[in-house]
């Protein structure tokens, strides 16, 4: 991959010894991936925040690197393992809170955005159609280029990570427009599809599947919601970090999409009756999903615990315009700029099965914390949990 | 066997030790311990075994995106391998293999020829891997 004389200094250590990792990790995802050379991008995503995934080495590499690094562009940042305004809900032990802080700190040195969400797109970190950026964590990534417009590979914590501190990202994938045409299309043969659920369900079948760019064709066009499940479920379950949904398609092979898949997909994610609590916001909630779930409660309350993650700044502003308190007041509890699934917050519920909407939080919940997972869309978990 | 073999360099530098050769993938996180520098999954081939200054050959990782910086932590303890050659390699050894300065080539032609025990020479910056 061709460096310029500037990006070969960088490379050398002659600017020091974090813009010298950085580009290092550049250089070599570059060749990885067959990049001719370093593009300029216009904002990075981080994920690696929760200490529930980066640990004691993620946390000890970020705290070494952050004593003498910047980030060069406007730079959001994934949700932690806990809220740090609240960090002892819940009984988190004392020393996971410590370590996170550490996480945390060290992201606040390297000047990120205080955005702690997986949605940076709602209310952060987003550049105008076309732009080329750098983001991690899947779910956006996937949303970025095939929602908003803007071109991105699927980043993992360094190389985002690393692109963020030289606002550079390697010019390969799906930063190319020859390479983001679709190499396989997905016939949706289901009458009336809808809702998160399915949209999720069908996100889960295609990304086991199919690698690289793929298409949706006889399909409404998803809401945001429906579209946040959907990216999140790919990014779940396979590789790919785009779709187009009822584009023109030149000749490209066709599978269909058919009720017995959406059954068989939905029979593998799903392996509880109900559940004894409830789980919301993965991805983080944005203002109108919170305003929508407190138009379905009405004036009812919660029978058991539900829990709601968004953003710090998509609940206050649910606070400004009275959603939050109708949903405070039904029971329920918001928890900001946490992950739904890398805490440890589900497991210390001592519940045995939790009902979501999300394919990718049953994916993982199931997984991580050992929880069975009643998969249902938000107003039928509404329907049966509120009185 | 003697012989230059040529390679994809993906991460800079020069390595040399003993092959210590894997047909299994390996996941750094759950399968090798950064303190001791060995390969801790009971089930896997290595199990047991010190990579420590080794010629690390697999086919790629797999597991958790953290196997990154448990490359970054066993180079911290002085016991990480001096070089990795991969069959195909993958985001998370190109990335900890980056931030840990440790060589990393794949794609090698006669990869297949080196065998336990040979010495390696690793080049990641031009791309070859030499067997003494």
């Amino acid at each position: 991959m061709y460096l310029n004389n500037d990006e070969e200094r960088a490379l050398n250590g002659e600017y020091g010894e974090a813009l010298e990792m950085a580009y290092r990790i550049l250089s070599s995802i570059g060749r990885l991936t067959n990049a001719s050379h370093l593009i300029k991008i216009s904002s990075a995503h981080i994920s690696g925040v929760s200490y529930s995934t980066i640990g004691d080495y993620g946390k000890e590499f970020l705290e070494n690197l952050s004593l003498n690094a910047k980030v060069s562009v406007p730079t959001t940042v994934n949700p932690a393992g806990l809220d740090y305004q609240n960090p002892y809900d819940f009984n988190i032990n004392g020393n996971y809170v410590s370590e996170q802080m550490k996480i945390i700190e060290a992201y606040k040195r390297l000047r990120v955005i205080n955005s702690f969400t997986c949605t940076p797109y709602e209310g952060f970190n987003l550049p105008p159609k076309g732009s080329h950026v750098s983001w991690a964590e899947s779910s956006a990534s996937i949303y970025a280029n095939s929602i908003l417009g803007l071109m991105t590979n699927r980043e993992s914590a360094l190389s985002a990570l690393a692109s963020a501190i030289t606002g550079k990202t390697p010019y390969s994938e799906l930063h190319i427009d020859e390479l983001r045409k679709p190499s396989l299309s997905i016939q949706i043969k289901i009458d009336s599809f809808f809702g998160s659920v399915n949209f999720g369900l069908l996100g889960y079948f295609a990304g086991k599947i199919i690698r690289g760019p793929m298409a949706f064709q006889d399909i409404k066009n998803p809401s945001p919601s429906e579209a946040k499940a959907l990216c999140a479920a790919i990014g779940t379950s396979g590789a790919s970090g785009m779709f187009i949904i009822n584009g023109k398609m030149d000749k490209v092979e066709r599978i269909d999409f058919t009720n017995n898949d959406l059954k068989n997909v939905y029979d593998e994610l799903n392996d509880a009756e109900k559940g004894d609590a409830i789980v919301l916001g993965c991805p983080h909630l944005n203002v109108n999903e919170i305003h929508e779930i407190s138009e379905l409660i009405g004036d009812r309350k919660f029978n058991k615990r539900c829990l709601i993650f968004c953003s710090r700044k998509a609940y206050e502003e649910a606070k400004r315009k009275g959603y939050a308190d109708n949903i405070e007041k039904a029971g329920a509890k918001f928890i900001c700029n946490t992950c739904a699934v890398f805490t440890p917050i589900i497991s210390n519920l001592g519940v045995d099965n939790i009902a979501t909407n999300s394919c990718k939080a049953a994916h993982y919940i199931k997984r991580v914390q050992k929880v069975s997972i009643n998969l249902k869309d938000v107003n039928e978990i509404l329907a049966e949990s509120c009185i | 066997m003697e012989g230059v073999f040529r390679a994809r360099g993906l991460v800079d530098g020069l390595g040399w030790g003993e092959a210590l050769v894997s047909k299994s993938p390996i996941s750094f996180l759950e399968g090798v311990d950064p303190e001791q520098g060995k390969i801790i999954d009971k089930s896997h081939e290595l199990f047991g075994l010190s990579i420590d200054k080794k010629v690390l050959i697999f086919p790629h990782s797999i597991g958790s995106s953290v196997g990154a910086y448990v490359l970054y932590k066993l180079k911290k303890n002085g016991k990480a391998p001096s070089a990795i050659i991969n069959l195909r390699s993958d985001n998370i050894t190109v990335s900890g293999c980056a931030i840990a300065k440790i060589p990393l080539v794949d794609m090698v032609e006669g990869l297949s020829l080196i065998r336990k025990g040979e010495f390696l020479m690793v080049n990641g910056s031009n791309g070859y891997v030499i067997i003494y």
